[in-house]
């Protein structure tokens, strides 16, 4: 019981790192559209 | 009329600056057992010396300040401030016997910087210093990011009622958890948990560069201490340019934003509330002031064709901007590239992203993504008001972990820290000025300095003037704690000189 308690929250600390993460390479990927974008304009 | 001190509260101050001095001994121990490790035999000595300067002075105030007497609000936003200036005269020891410094003073600017999270620094042949004083210099740049006294509280304190007192006093009011103590461990948790995950990241892609593998480590340990304390320390004087990795800089990335986020939003995140991301008031700030200040410089400098093609633009761009804006302070652009190729419109775009900065209760510096977001929701609250009937009732919230109802009290809050946070950038630029730095590059500078950046375009150098060193370390410490807890400090002092 205690170690089912245990790994259901370590997969939560894991979970919520990678929702971090993944909105963090989210702006990375918005960044790089910005950055293509501006090179088609100023080519 | 001021009250003088009484002899209990100099006791009270005493008892716990001792505490947090000897955390400090202790945290020497790591980069002691580094050098012990490199053979670096007078490095260690070095270490063992420090050690038992601060070892003498926490223990030996303690035992002149004994007292059972537990601290109020004054002696806990005193001690917070006070332990950070003995921390900062005690912890720039190793530096100073390094011999890599020109002054005592230099060594102050660069330990003040560590503690901060600042990034700037004077030491002289970075590349060449020992392994164990990198490990000093970054780890100190990482307990800083969580703050000299959590490491106290966690470790030291063992639930006294004041602590919250102190904690807050460190520029971090959010309670994770209901007990501070508790607090103290969660913000440990999360902050050793990422430590090893982006360490083991940054050392796999360190030896897939070609790097050794015990290099690859230990080079990955400070790139993500550095990065996660939104710091800006490296090892190399090219900081992480010196890596040239797309995966690099990507994964840096990853820590520096995530670095720069509120605690109580990581703790949100991991404990099952993930739509917190999205809804949160400093992460909406953050995505539309980093958007903005990346799009523009993205313009400007794709207009000014100084990056050849869509990759290198997002490589130096993004990367500087997030940079900025987290108040790491990381860069893969030389500094005076910031003046010869970013120009002015680079250079005033990332000042106002290193001025904007974090979250609040994270790692980072500068106004804080909560601040901009309660004083835009001010703003709408206003124009809303304006255009309905004079009889209707305009209220506004924002959401930060709950919904809070925005009222003025928030509002000058927030309004007063921004003026404080204006008021040291204004005043650092000026002593810039007034030593002969065109205007531009002496605000990016003082906002570095003040927002605990760590960006440099090239003024920040042993050779400036030792009032300008002071500047930027007062307006380092300031920023990082806040101002209320270094006035309260200052009254202190005042009190005693001219209490009754």
């Amino acid at each position: 019981m205690a170690n089912g308690a245990r790994r259901k929250r370590i997969s939560g600390y894991a979970l919520g790192m990678l929702a971090e993460s993944g909105w963090i390479l989210a702006m990375t990927v918005l960044a790089l559209l910005m950055a293509i974008i501006a090179k088609a304009i100023w080519r | 009329m001021i009250v003088r001190p009484r002899l209990e509260d100099h006791l009270v101050i005493g008892k716990y600056t001792g505490k947090v001095i000897v955390g400090v001994g202790l945290l020497m121990v790591i980069p002691l057992l580094v050098s012990l490790g490199f053979g670096e035999w007078d490095t260690a000595v070095d270490f063992v010396i420090s050690i038992s300067a601060c070892l003498i002075f926490g223990f030996g105030t303690q035992l002149f300040c004994r007292t059972e007497k537990d601290m109020n609000w004054s002696h806990g936003l005193v001690v917070a401030s006070g332990a950070w200036v003995w921390a900062t005269a005690l912890g720039a020891l190793p530096h100073y016997l390094s011999g890599h410094a020109s002054s005592y003073l230099d060594t102050l600017f660069d330990v003040m910087s560590g503690y901060t999270t600042t990034g700037l620094y004077l030491l002289q042949d970075i590349d060449h210093i020992a392994n164990g004083l990198n490990m000093w210099r970054h780890l100190l740049t990482y307990a800083g990011g969580q703050g000299i006294v959590v490491i106290a509280l966690t470790f030291l304190f063992k639930g006294t009622s004041g602590a919250y007192k102190v904690y807050v006093g460190e520029g971090k009011d959010e309670k994770l958890l209901p007990n501070v103590v508790h607090t103290a461990r969660a913000i440990w948790l999360v902050s050793l948990t990422w430590l090893v995950v982006g360490t083991a990241a940054l050392t796999a892609t360190g030896i897939w560069l070609g790097q050794m593998p015990i290099r690859a480590f230990f080079h990955a340990m400070w790139v993500f201490m550095g990065a996660w304390s939104t710091g800006g320390f490296a090892p190399q004087s090219y900081n992480t340019f010196w890596f040239h990795s797309l995966t690099y800089e990507t994964i840096c990335i990853v820590i520096m934003i995530a670095g720069s986020f509120n605690f109580a939003l990581h703790w949100a995140m991991w404990t099952g509330n993930l739509k917190e991301i999205r809804r949160n008031v400093e992460t909406i700030s953050m995505f539309v002031t980093l958007s903005v200040t990346t799009l523009a410089a993205t313009f400007w400098l794709a207009k000014a064709n100084v990056y050849p093609d869509a990759m290198s633009l997002l490589r130096k761009v993004f990367y500087q901007i997030v940079s900025g804006h987290t108040t790491t302070g990381f860069s893969t652009v030389y500094a005076k590239a910031f003046v010869t190729q970013w120009g002015p419109i680079g250079l005033v775009v990332t000042t106002i992203a290193m001025a904007i900065g974090a979250s609040a209760c994270s790692t980072g510096g500068g106004i804080k993504g909560i601040r901009m977001g309660i004083m835009s929701k001010a703003f709408l609250q206003d124009i809303r008001r304006m255009v309905s009937p004079e009889s209707a009732l305009v209220s506004q919230k924002y959401h930060h972990i709950r919904d809070v109802w925005l009222d003025d009290g928030l509002v000058r809050g927030a309004m007063t820290i921004t003026v404080a946070y204006v008021t040291i950038y204004a005043v650092a630029t000026i002593v810039g000025v007034l030593y002969g730095f065109p205007l531009d590059q002496a605000a990016f500078e003082a906002v570095s300095a003040a927002s605990n950046t760590g960006l440099s375009c090239g003024v920040t150098a042993p050779t400036i003037p030792a009032l300008m060193k002071v500047t930027y370390i007062a307006s380092m410490w300031l920023g990082r704690l806040e101002f209320m807890s270094v006035f309260a400090l200052g009254g202190y002092l005042w009190s005693v000189v001219r209490g009754r």
